[in-house]
C-alpha cells in the first residue's frame, strides 16, 4: 500500500504542477490580450480626439484667414493707408504663429498619443509595434492662394488606418486594427477590427 | 504458546479498506487543490478583465 501512494505521489503533483502552468498560460494570454486591445483603443481614441480637434483648428484658421484677406487687399491697394498696411502686418503675423504653434501642438499630441499607447501596453507586461502611423501628424500646411500665408492647413491621410500588434510576435500573433472615420455629422471617431 | 491478538492482524479486507481511504484521501487533497487553484485563476482573470479599457462599438457620434 505504501508503495502504491509513495508511487501516485509523482503523479499527482506533476499534474498539479502542470495545472498550474497552464493556469499561468491563461492569464499571461489573457493579460498579453488586453495590453493589445488597450493599446489599440487609447490609440484610436486619442488620435480620433486629435482629428477632430484639427478640423476644428482648420475651421477657425479658415475663418480668421478669409477674414484677413480684406485687410491684406487694402494694404495691397494702390490707396493702401498706413493702417491698412500695419493691421495687415499684424494680422498675418499673429497668424504664422498660430499656425506653427498648432503644428508644434499637433506634434506633441501625436508623439504623446504614441507614448500613452505603449504605456497602456506595458501596465500589461508586453509590448507594442505600431504600423502605418506616419511619424508625423498626417496635416500639412498650403499656402492661401489670395495672400500667400502658409495657413492652408489640409489633412494628407484620406482613410487613417493603424495596425496595433504585440513586439515581438509570438506562436499566436495579437493583432488589432484601429481605424478612424468620419461620421456624417462631420466629426472622426475610431473603431478596432481585428488584424 | 503465544497466539497473535486478533485486532492486530492485518486481513485483506482491511488492507483494501485502508488503501482505499488512503487512496480516497489523497484524491479528495489533490482535488481540493486543483479546484481553489483554479478558482483562484479565475478571480484574477475577472480583476484583469476589468483592466480592459472600455470601447464603445455604438454608432458614430
Amino acid at each position: 500500500m505504501q508503495v502504491l501512494v509513495l508511487l501516485s505521489l509523482p503523479v499527482f503533483v506533476a499534474s498539479l504542477a502542470a495545472s498550474l502552468d497552464l493556469y499561468k498560460e491563461v492569464y499571461r494570454l489573457e493579460e498579453r490580450t488586453i495590453g493589445v486591445d488597450n493599446a489599440g483603443i487609447s490609440l484610436a481614441s486619442a488620435d480620433a480626439h486629435l482629428f477632430n480637434h484639427f478640423e476644428k483648428s482648420k475651421r477657425t484658421f479658415d475663418r480668421l484667414e478669409t477674414a484677413h484677406h480684406i485687410v491684406h487687399l487694402c494694404a495691397r491697394s494702390a490707396v493702401a493707408t498706413a493702417a491698412c498696411l500695419k493691421q495687415d502686418v499684424a494680422l498675418e503675423k499673429a497668424l504664422t504663429v498660430s499656425a506653427n504653434l498648432l503644428w508644434k501642438s499637433l506634434q506633441i499630441k501625436w508623439t504623446k498619443n504614441l507614448i500613452a499607447a505603449q504605456s497602456e501596453a506595458i501596465k500589461r507586461r508586453t509590448t507594442v509595434c505600431i504600423k502605418h502611423r506616419p511619424r508625423l501628424p498626417p496635416f500639412e500646411r498650403g499656402v492661401c492662394e489670395t495672400c500667400s500665408l502658409p495657413v492652408k492647413w489640409k489633412q494628407t491621410v484620406r482613410r487613417p488606418l493603424w495596425e496595433v500588434s504585440e513586439c515581438p510576435q509570438r506562436n499566436a500573433p495579437l493583432v488589432i486594427q484601429t481605424l478612424l472615420e468620419k461620421s456624417p455629422s462631420g466629426k472622426w471617431w475610431s473603431r478596432l477590427r481585428e488584424g | 504458546m503465544v497466539e497473535p491478538l486478533e485486532g492486530r492482524v492485518k486481513t485483506k479486507g482491511t488492507f483494501l479498506i485502508e488503501g482505499f481511504l488512503v487512496i480516497w484521501l489523497l484524491v479528495a487533497v489533490i482535488g481540493t487543490v486543483h479546484l481553489s487553484l483554479l478558482c483562484k485563476t479565475q478571480r484574477e482573470l475577472k480583476v484583469l478583465q476589468e483592466k480592459r479599457l472600455h470601447y464603445s462599438r455604438e454608432s458614430p457620434p
